[in-house]
C-alpha cells in the first residue's frame, strides 16, 4: 500500500509537467493560430484583439494552462478556433481509435505469447527459427509499408477484409487495421515471451516440477509461463498507450476517422486546442497504464513488492 | 577480455556477415552516392517517363517526376543514415553523462533526472515530433536530428542509470575510491566501461528505430520536404500511386526495410554475444 502511494505520488507530477511541456510546444512555438485561421485573407486588428482576449491567448502562458487544467478538472477540452467544444469534436473518435487499439492488442496478446511459447519450447527447431525470422522482419518493416502490404494482398487481392472504412463495424473492419497496428507489438511480446521462457525453462524449480512426474504441458504451462510473463505485462501495459497514439499512421492507411487523423490534421491548421485535448488525455492513458502495470507487477512477483516498499 | 570473445563469437554467426555487407554498402551509397547513381539527385528528370516501370536504362523504372528511380533510392541514403547516427549519437551521450549523474550521486539530482525523463517519455512520438516540425516549416535534416534526439534519448538514459546503480557499489568501485580516485575518474575509467554493454546494445538497435521514426515523419509529410531526397518522401510519394505502380512503394520500402533491418539484426548478435545466458 505505501508503496502504490509512492507511485501515484511520482505520477502526479509527471502529469503535470508533461501536460505542460506539451500545452508549452503547441502555444509558444511559432505560427499564429488566428491569423492560420483566416488562411491568406488579412484580419482586421480589432477580430484579432477580440479573438485573442477570447481565447486568453495574451495571458502568461503558466496562468493559460492553469486555466486549462481548471477546465480539465470539469471535463472540458477547451474549444477550437472556430468555437466548437473540443470534447464535442473528439466524440465520436475516441470510440474508433480504441476499438483499434483494443483490437491491436488482443492480437498481441494472444498471437505474441502462443508464437513466444511455441519458439521457447522449440528452441532451436524450424518454429523459433521461423519466428526470431518474422518477427525481426515485423520490427524492422516501417508500419506503413507493412500496412499497404497488407492492404493490397489481404484485402484488395485476397478479398479477405473490407480495405478501408469502419462500415463492416466492429470486428469486420477492424481486424485488418489491427493486426498491422499491431504488429510491431506482437513481435516484441513473441520474442520477449521467448527469451523469458526460455530462461524460466532452466531453473531448479521447473527442473523439479518435472522431476515430480507432471506432465509436459502442465510444467510449461503452470509453473514456467505464469513466471515469464511478468517483462510481458510490462510490455503490454505501457503498449497499450503507445497504440493509441500511434493509431495516426494506421487509421490514416485504412481510413478509419479516429483521434489519429482529427489530431495530425488538427496539428496542420495549428488548432491548438484539439492537439493539446487529445495529447493530454493519451498521456493520462500512458501513466494510469504505467501505474497500473507497476502495481501488477508487485502482484505477480512478491520479490519486488517486498525489495521496493 | 569480453570484447575479444565477443568478437570470437559474432565471427562465427552467418547473420552477423550479412547485416554488416548490407550496413556497408548502405554507408558508401551515403557517404559517396555519386559512385552508385547515375543521376545527380533530382536530375535529368523526364515528366513524360513519370511513374514508368522498370526498363532498360533504368532497372528501378521512374518517379513521379519521371527521375530515375535507382538514382533517386541512392540519394535517398544519406538521409537515412546521417540522421539515424546523429541522433543515436547524441542521444548515446545524453544518456551517458545524466545516467552516471543520476546513478552515481542518487539523491535529489537523481530524483530530478528520473522525473525530467519520465516527462519526456510520457510524449507520445509521432505527435509530438509534428507539433515541433510544423512550428517550424523550413526544417532541414539537422532540426529533425534535434526533434528526434529531444523525443529519443529516455530509454538509453533509463538503462544506464540502472546499470550505473548496479555497478557503483561493487568492490572495484571502493577500492578505486580508497585510492583516492577523484568522483569523475571513478566514474569514467571505473563505472562507465562496466555499464555501458547493454547500453550500447540498445543504441545499436536505436539506429534502425530512429531511420524507421524518420521515414515516419517523411510519410506523413511534416519531416524532410522536397527538394530533399530521402525513403520516406518517396513512399510518402507512392502512397497514392502504389496500387496501379508498385515499383514505386516496393524499392525505398525494401532499402529501408533492409538497412533498418541490418542495425537491429545487428544489435541482436552484439547482445547475444555479449551476453551467453540469451542464446
Amino acid at each position: 500500500m505505501r508503496y502504490a502511494a509512492h507511485r501515484l505520488a511520482q505520477a502526479v507530477p509527471v502529469f503535470f509537467a508533461t501536460t505542460f511541456v506539451i500545452y508549452a510546444m503547441v502555444f509558444v512555438l511559432p505560427g499564429d493560430p488566428i491569423l492560420a485561421l483566416a488562411g491568406d485573407k488579412p484580419v482586421p486588428d480589432q477580430v484579432l484583439d477580440v479573438m485573442r482576449e477570447h481565447y486568453h491567448l495574451g495571458d502568461p502562458l503558466l496562468v493559460q494552462y492553469g486555466r486549462y487544467m481548471l477546465g480539465l478538472l470539469h471535463g472540458d477540452l477547451g474549444e477550437t478556433f472556430t468555437g466548437q467544444p473540443v470534447s464535442e469534436l473528439l466524440q465520436d473518435r475516441w470510440g474508433v481509435t480504441a476499438q483499434l487499439a483494443t483490437t491491436a492488442w488482443i492480437f498481441e496478446l494472444a498471437v505474441g505469447v502462443g508464437l513466444g511459447v511455441v519458439a521457447a519450447v522449440r528452441r532451436g527447431g524450424v518454429a523459433d527459427t521461423a519466428v526470431l525470422a518474422g518477427t525481426t522482419f515485423v520490427i524492422a518493416a516501417p508500419v506503413f509499408v507493412v500496412g499497404y502490404t497488407a492492404q493490397i494482398v489481404l484485402g484488395l487481392n485476397l478479398g479477405l477484409f473490407p480495405t478501408a472504412g469502419t462500415d463492416e463495424g466492429w470486428p469486420g473492419s477492424y481486424l485488418l487495421p489491427g493486426m498491422v497496428l499491431g504488429s510491431f507489438g506482437l513481435a516484441y511480446v513473441a520474442r520477449l515471451t521467448r527469451t523469458s521462457l526460455v530462461e524460466n525453462l532452466r531453473s531448479d524449480y521447473v527442473r523439479t516440477a518435472t522431476a515430480k512426474g507432471l506432465r509436459r504441458r502442465r510444467v510449461v504451462g503452470l509453473h514456467a509461463l505464469r513466471n515469464s510473463l511478468i517483462p510481458v505485462v510490462t510490455f503490454l501495459g505501457v503498449d497499450f498507450g503507445n497504440l493509441m497514439a500511434g493509431a495516426v499512421v494506421t487509421e490514416g492507411i485504412f481510413n478509419l476517422p479516429g483521434i489519429g487523423q482529427q489530431v495530425f490534421q488538427s496539428i496542420q491548421l495549428q488548432e491548438g486546442p484539439v492537439v493539446v485535448g487529445v495529447t493530454t488525455v493519451l498521456v493520462m492513458i500512458f501513466i494510469v497504464a504505467n501505474l497500473a502495470v507497476d502495481l501488477l507487477y508487485g502482484l505477480l512477483d512478491p520479490r519486488i513488492r517486498r525489495a521496493r516498499a | 577480455m569480453l570484447a575479444r570473445d565477443a568478437w570470437r563469437e559474432m565471427r562465427g554467426r552467418v547473420v552477423f556477415w550479412l547485416s554488416a555487407l548490407v550496413l556497408a554498402v548502405a554507408v558508401a551509397m551515403a557517404a559517396v552516392p555519386g559512385v552508385f547513381a547515375v543521376m545527380g539527385p533530382n536530375d535529368g528528370c523526364d515528366l513524360r517517363m513519370s511513374k514508368k516501370g522498370p526498363a532498360s536504362g533504368a532497372a528501378f523504372g521512374y518517379d513521379l517526376q519521371g527521375c530515375d528511380y535507382w538514382s533517386q533510392i541512392v540519394h535517398g541514403t544519406r538521409a537515412s543514415i546521417m540522421i539515424g547516427i546523429a541522433v543515436t549519437v547524441a542521444a548515446l551521450a545524453i544518456a551517458i553523462v545524466l545516467g552516471l549523474l543520476g546513478g552515481f550521486y542518487g539523491g535529489l539530482l537523481d530524483a530530478l533526472i528520473s522525473r525530467v525523463t519520465d516527462v519526456f517519455f510520457g510524449i507520445p512520438f509521432v505527435l509530438g515530433a509534428t507539433v515541433v516540425l510544423v512550428a517550424f516549416p523550413d526544417h532541414g535534416i539537422w532540426a529533425m536530428t534535434l526533434v528526434l534526439v529531444l523525443l529519443g534519448w529516455t530509454t538509453m538514459t533509463r538503462l544506464m542509470r540502472g546499470q550505473v546503480i548496479a555497478v557503483r557499489n561493487m568492490d572495484f568501485v571502493e577500492a578505486a575510491r580508497m585510492l583516492g580516485a577523484s568522483d569523475r575518474r571513478i566514474m569514467f575509467r571505473h563505472i562507465l566501461p562496466n555499464a555501458i554493454a547493454p547500453v550500447f546494445v540498445v543504441a545499436m538497435l536505436n539506429v534502425g528505430n530512429v531511420i524507421a521514426g524518420e521515414a515516419t515523419l517523411d510519410y506523413l509529410g511534416v519531416g524532410l520536404q522536397y527538394p530533399d531526397v530521402s525513403w520516406g518522401l518517396q513512399l510518402n510519394v507512392a502512397q497514392s500511386f502504389f496500387a496501379e505502380y508498385p515499383h514505386l512503394l516496393m524499392f525505398p520500402a525494401l532499402f529501408l526495410t533492409a538497412t533498418v533491418l541490418s542495425f537491429l539484426t545487428l544489435g541482436d548478435v552484439v547482445r547475444d554475444a555479449l551476453d551467453p545466458r540469451l542464446r
